[in-house]
């Protein structure tokens, strides 16, 4: 059996087309999203020539000491402290006044672009006296590493980077280190931070003394003044950590220490620029934060936070093209927007603005706004689909309905039992036409029916009334012309006569069959004795063929009328006996099983095909093409049997028979009574 | 005085074939074609005998209808259907409406000649009430040929004739079986077929059972005929 699959499955497939709606959302809730990016990129956009408009110009904030007094500490009350008192170069800071407003604190509070996590701290306090810059640096720094004897780089442990601008626009550098706590060694050094310049010995001018703490370590440094023709110094702490010398971070103070290159990244270093600073706190835009950067990659000054590890990924390449004059803003879908601008002095460009905000709100919004209406989504699209649902199904019990109707407006005969079909007539739509259309057919079906049914007994009827004129006729003839009386033309038109009066003998007979079988009065015969008995007598009429009965043997009880028994076996023997040849053997058989009792008479004979069996209990259908001689065949035989088989409430049927081939009836009828047999013979 | 019939069919050829054949044995025949006409007929001049054909013209139904009306008129008066709708006499009332016999088309028309001189004989002799002349006694059965009286158990059978003549041919051998073609012939119609007797045995039985209903001495013998049992 192939599986089927009904309107109601067929529908709930299709219906899975829902699932886009929730797609459709989706994109839409990402499109707004895009959206919403490009908005605060924008946005950020501005925000970012803002800021860049308002530094436009202010040329002295960004010159190499721009902005930035020799004390860069004026502003933040950190000025040096004038020294009554000299100091003494003991690495103790003891007997420093300690009055914050001389006190700045550095830390790596900014520097969220460094690659380490650790803190980096100390604190800066200056003093002046005699021209001597007393410098006094408490730093806090968690593994204190001295610098091997044996390298000869200076950066391989921790240190203290010293800038001083010189008169011919240069800075000279030095690097402060020791191998132990105690007196520190100066080194002058190039560019890289590394090496020391000329031959290699520490600068005499520069005094300090390191002591070890708990929580790291303590410097004391003097430095005349005049080696500061600038009167500009800047300060810088490296951490180093490890022995291998890795750089950890640095962080310092105008005019800074910078460009350490670890790991190819390029390591920023905070400057503190209190006059951007201030100029920024007025520009403040919340959940973002504005850097200032000036050419050489510096931070001047930045204001904001946005949370750790969402550093936009394209902020190198937004300030590589703020410095090169444009701007730029990164590419919407990342965890944070940034824009740049560049920050010009006249054509010249001196600066950038670096806006970056986090997206994480706008980048949770589609999964926000999803979760949001799921649950609307599911109820709708259960709704929708519970609807499809139902429709389907009313829409195939509809079409159960009427194609039950319609199965069961004509009977397995072909008889029509309701020309009006109940379902769906009313209704305005397909189905309605369909079963109107319908219930048209079944009407006309049965008018053709009822004329079919009707043909035997026009036919009796119009044949009968010249029958009976030429019959009349001739024995008028014969009584007026006694002469004729022995004419063989005259037996011969009464030989038609009397053959033409037997087809309208079976014609009434079949034509008023239905209505005498309603009439019958039933009774309980035994069928097993009725066919016995009328084989038994038949066979005694009939020497031309031999007849065989099984299973007659014990009382069969069936509710029917005798003499409509008897017509059926008429009808089946005289069906058996036309249909095979002399002398071949014609079995009946009676067999019961489960309340049924089936009657099968069988003979030898061709194979009837297909067509003829599904005919040949139709009313005037003849299987036999005119082969047979006596006798009148119109077809009703078989046709009597089915109507006296269906009026009892049974079944008539044709199969083959096998060895030796042939065809076999059968009639099933429903058992009253089982018994054995009575006394033998009791029929006789 | 030639006895007169009246014959109502409405189609002319057997209407005038019957008439003809009627008159040939002495009788007077009025023929009509319709059922007012023949109605009219008889308010005018009663005759002894009326052959009526069923359909009558448009009326499906108009023999049955005179039938009726006739016998409202004279209950005794003898009619005999003349008509191919055997089964539905038996069916609707034919029998009920009080018709003597009927015959099935096409007619013999020795046999209805037969027919209507029995039947007028009958008529004259019930009008006479004549004793029988030729009385038989089968058991409880006793039959009365000559004025085709029945009785069973001493009580009056009303038996048309066809049905009256099954019954003699079914006990002129009381116990043997009476083969269809004996009871066919003894029903002295045109054509009778196996399905006619039938028919009429059902008629005799049912007419027995109203006087008793276990009345079952009628018994089949299946592809042969009938048999009527003894005690």
């Amino acid at each position: 059996m192939t599986s089927r699959l009904g309107i109601v499955g067929k529908l709930m497939i299709v219906s899975v087309v829902l699932l886009t709606i929730p797609l459709l959302t989706l994109r839409y809730l990402h499109e707004m999203h895009d959206f919403v990016l490009k908005g605060q990129q924008t946005a950020l956009q501005l925000a970012a020539q803002a800021v860049a408009t308002v530094l436009h110009g202010r040329e002295d904030l960004f010159a190499e000491s721009g902005g930035l007094p020799f004390s860069p500490f004026e502003d933040q009350s950190c000025s040096p402290l004038p020294l009554e008192a000299p100091v003494r170069i003991d690495g103790n800071g003891r007997d420093w006044i300690r009055d914050p407003k001389h006190t700045c604190r550095y830390q790596r509070a900014l520097s969220a672009w460094d690659n380490t996590g650790d803190s980096l701290a100390f604190d800066l306090t200056l003093g002046q006296r005699d021209q001597q810059l007393y410098v006094l640096f408490q730093v806090y720094d968690d593994a204190v590493q001295f610098r091997h004897p044996r390298h000869r780089n200076l950066d391989g442990s921790d240190h203290i980077r010293i800038t001083i601008p010189a008169a011919d626009g240069e800075d000279r550098r030095y690097v402060v280190t020791t191998g132990e706590p105690g007196p520190v060694s100066a080194y002058e050094v190039g560019k890289s931070w590394r090496y020391a310049l000329g031959d290699g010995l520490p600068v005499r001018d520069m005094q300090g003394v390191l002591t070890q703490g708990q929580d790291g370590y303590t410097l004391e440094m003097r430095i005349p003044l005049e080696l500061l023709p600038q009167k500009k110094i800047g300060f810088a702490v490296a951490d180093v950590d490890t022995e291998a010398g890795e750089l950890k971070s640095v962080v310092g103070v105008f005019p800074g220490v910078f460009a350490m290159d670890v790991s190819s990244q390029i390591h920023l270093v905070l400057l503190e620029s209190p006059e951007i600073d201030r100029i920024l706190r007025s520009l403040e835009l919340p959940g973002a934060r504005i850097s200032v950067i000036d050419r050489r990659r510096r931070v001047r000054s930045e204001l904001g936070t946005v949370p750790d590890a969402q550093t936009d990924p394209h902020r190198g390449r937004l300030i590589d093209a703020a410095l090169r004059g444009g701007v730029g803003a990164s590419e919407s879908g990342q965890r944070t927007t940034a824009a740049s601008s560049p920050i010009r002095v006249g054509e010249r460009v001196v600066g950038a603005v670096l806006i970056e905000q986090a997206n994480d709100q706008i980048l949770a919004l589609p999964r926000l706004a999803l979760l949001r209406e799921r649950n609307a989504l599911i109820i709708a699209c259960v709704l929708i689909a519970g609807a499809f649902w139902l429709f389907a199904s009313r829409l195939a019990w509809r079409i159960h309905r009427l194609s039950e109707e319609a199965g069961h407006a004509i009977d397995p005969n072909g008889r029509v039992k309701s020309t009006a079909l109940d379902a769906d007539c009313r209704a305005g739509d397909e189905l309605g036409d369909l079963s109107r259309a319908v219930s048209g057919l079944l009407a006309r079906l049965a008018r053709y029916t009822t004329f079919l049914e009707r043909v035997p007994a026009t036919l009796r009827h119009e044949l009968s009334n010249p029958l009976n004129s030429v019959s009349m006729s001739l024995q008028n003839l014969v009584f007026e012309q006694p002469d004729v009386g022995e004419s063989k033309y005259l037996k011969s038109a009464e030989r038609g006569v009397a053959r033409i009066g037997e087809i309208v003998q079976s014609l009434t007979e079949a034509a008023s069959l239905e209505e005498a079988l309603r009439h019958d009065e039933l009774e309980l015969i035994d069928l097993a004795a009725v066919v016995r008995g009328y084989v038994e007598n038949f066979a005694a009429g009939c020497p031309q063929r031999r007849f065989a009965l099984h299973g007659a043997h014990e009382v069969i009880e069936v509710l029917a009328s005798g003499f409509r028994i008897e017509q059926l076996l008429d009808k089946l023997v005289d069906n058996a006996v036309s249909s095979s040849a002399e002398g071949s053997e014609i079995r009946l058989g009676l067999s019961h099983v489960e309340g049924r009792v089936s009657l099968r008479v069988g003979n030898e004979g061709p194979p009837i095909g297909k067509e003829v069996k599904e005919q040949m209990f139709e009313s005037m259908f003849s299987g036999r093409d005119g082969r047979s001689g006596g006798g009148v065949h119109m077809g009703l035989g078989l046709y009597v049997v089915r109507e006296i088989v269906e009026s009892l409430g049974g079944r008539v049927g044709v199969e083959e028979q096998e060895d030796p081939d042939g065809v076999v009836i059968w009639v099933e009828l429903s058992v009253l009574g089982l018994g054995s047999r009575r006394e033998e013979g009791s029929w006789r | 005085m030639p006895q007169t019939i009246s014959l109502v069919e409405d189609e002319p050829d057997q209407r005038s074939n019957c008439a003809d054949a009627l008159r040939a044995h002495g009788y007077r025949v009025a023929a009509h074609a319709g059922r007012a006409e023949a109605l009219t007929a008889f308010e005018r001049s009663r005759p002894d005998l009326t052959i009526l054909d069923i359909i009558l013209g448009d009326e499906v139904n108009g023999g049955f209808d005179l039938c009726r009306e006739l016998l409202a008129r004279v209950p005794d008066h003898p009619i005999i259907f003349l008509t191919t709708r055997v089964d539905e006499i038996s069916q609707v009332s034919g029998l009920t409406l009080g018709a003597w016999d009927y015959l099935p088309k096409p007619v013999s028309l020795r046999v209805l000649a037969e027919k209507v001189a029995i039947l007028l004989r009958l008529a004259g002799k019930a009008a006479r009430s004549d004793p029988g002349d030729s009385l038989r006694r089968v058991g409880e059965l006793a039959l009365d040929g000559g004025r085709m009286r029945v009785h069973w158990r001493e009580r009056a059978l009303e038996l048309t004739l066809t049905e009256f003549r099954i019954l003699e041919a079914l006990v002129t051998r009381p116990g043997h079986v009476a083969t269809y073609e004996q009871l066919m012939e003894s029903a002295q119609q045109g054509v009778v077929t196996r399905n006619t007797v039938n028919t009429h045995i059902l008629h005799l039985r049912k007419k027995f059972k109203t006087l008793d209903s276990d009345f079952d001495r009628i018994g089949n013998e299946y592809a042969l005929g009938y048999r009527w049992r003894d005690e």
